[in-house]
Parts: structure tokens; sequence; C-alpha cells
């Protein structure tokens, strides 16, 4: 299974960028693809980034994160409360 | 893997994966027995038993859902239909989620790719327990 996921890794991620040059006389440029790529596009910025930063802006969710962010904090506190007791001890 | 290129990221979902197993039965009745739920190979691969039920304690996805469809017929297990829609639904969650700070330096043409742990409970339900880089 790793070779595949290297190889269908490269084919999206490295040779988009790196073509094979007009000159090049490599076969394996000349040769068409039919290999299935098993990488499949779930998430694509331009498309899906608009309506998931319009979620993001929603007041009540802006609470939920708040909520959280006090709930982390809180919890941080009573770490150091307790680093704090175990310093005195 | 999530590639940014152009100033914009993209997401892919893998349709291939393995299972990890434990080389010795679950229970809580004894949770330090770390043999019986950490299926990392760096744990497992000290045990007597590693490799004595699955070869390097992996399966494939085909014969994880052949053991079902042998030893639990009644629990109608699915793994393509049910299973990996519930990860693919989680690991898509977690790119939509990251997407705005996973590369917040938007850095020209680069990629990363993640390997996501699950754990499938008895109810079927898929559960995240972690992501990490360099899988």
């Amino acid at each position: 299974m790793i070779p595949a996921l290297i190889e269908n890794v490269m084919k999206i991620s490295i040779d988009p960028i790196f073509p094979a040059p007009e000159w090049s006389n490599s076969r394996k440029g000349q040769i068409p693809d039919f290999s299935e790529n098993k990488f499949e596009l779930v998430f694509n910025e331009s498309t899906d980034g608009d309506q998931l930063k319009h979620i993001l802006k929603q007041p009540n969710l802006q609470d939920i994160i708040r909520e959280e962010d006090e709930q982390e904090l809180a919890n941080e506190d009573d770490e150091d409360d307790e680093d704090d007791e175990a310093d005195d001890e | 893997m999530v590639t940014s290129i152009n100033g914009n990221i993209c997401g892919y979902w893998y349709k291939d994966g393995y299972i990890r197993t434990a080389c010795k039965e679950f229970s809580l009745k004894n949770v330090a027995n770390k043999y019986i739920h950490l299926t990392n190979d760096a744990i497992q691969k000290s045990s007597n038993s590693y490799g004595k039920y699955e070869d390097g304690n992996k399966l494939s996805y085909k014969e994880f859902q052949k053991h079902f469809t042998f030893h639990c017929p009644g629990m109608k297990f699915d793994f393509e239909n049910n299973i990996i829609p519930q990860m693919k639904k989680l690991a898509t969650d977690t790119i939509k989620a990251t997407h705005m700070s996973i590369d917040s330096k938007r850095n020209q043409h680069s990629f990363e790719l993640f390997g996501y742990d699950f754990m499938v409970d008895e109810n079927q339900k898929v559960w995240l327990i972690e992501v990490n880089t360099n899988p």
C-alpha cells in the first residue's frame, strides 16, 4: 500500500509543479497515465472556504468557541494552582 | 493529504488504509497492560504474541471485512459503506476546521501527508483518536 500511496502523493503534489520540459525525450512523460489515483478531493478552499468563513462568523458559534477558550483557561488555572500547591509542599 | 498551491488549500482523502491489531484481548479489567490497547508497532513488536494472529499485527480493509463477515454475520458489519464514510467525514471536518491556520504563512507550493488514527466501537461508530504528520 505504501509505495502506491507515495506514487499517488507525488502525482498530485509534485508533478503539476514540475512537468516534464518540452524538450524532454522521456517516454514516461509521453505515455498517458491511466492508473487510478486513490486520492479523492474532499476539500478545496477556493470553493468551500467562503461558506466556512461565513459559518465561523456566526455569533452563536463564536460564543461556543469563547466558552471553550474559557474552559481551557480555567483548566490551565487549575493546573497552575496544583503546581503552586506542589511547590508549597 | 493537504496541499497548499498558489495560496489555495486542498484536502485529499486516501481510499486505502490498514487496521492495526492488538495481540492480547482487550479488557477493561487491566488497562495497565499496554498490549491490549496500544496497537503501535513500537509497542506490539515487544510482545511474544506479535504476529501470532495477523502478519505484522495488520489487516487490510478487505481482510478486516472478511473477518466480520465470517465470524460475526449478525453484526452486518459493512466496512466500505458504513465505516469508511465516517472516517472520511471526520478527516474532512479536521481539514475544514484547520484550513485557515494549517499553513498560516501560505507557503508557495507545499504539501503534507497526515496519518489519521481511528477506533471503531461496538456500535460501529468511528472515533478519531489523533492526526499525525510523518505517518
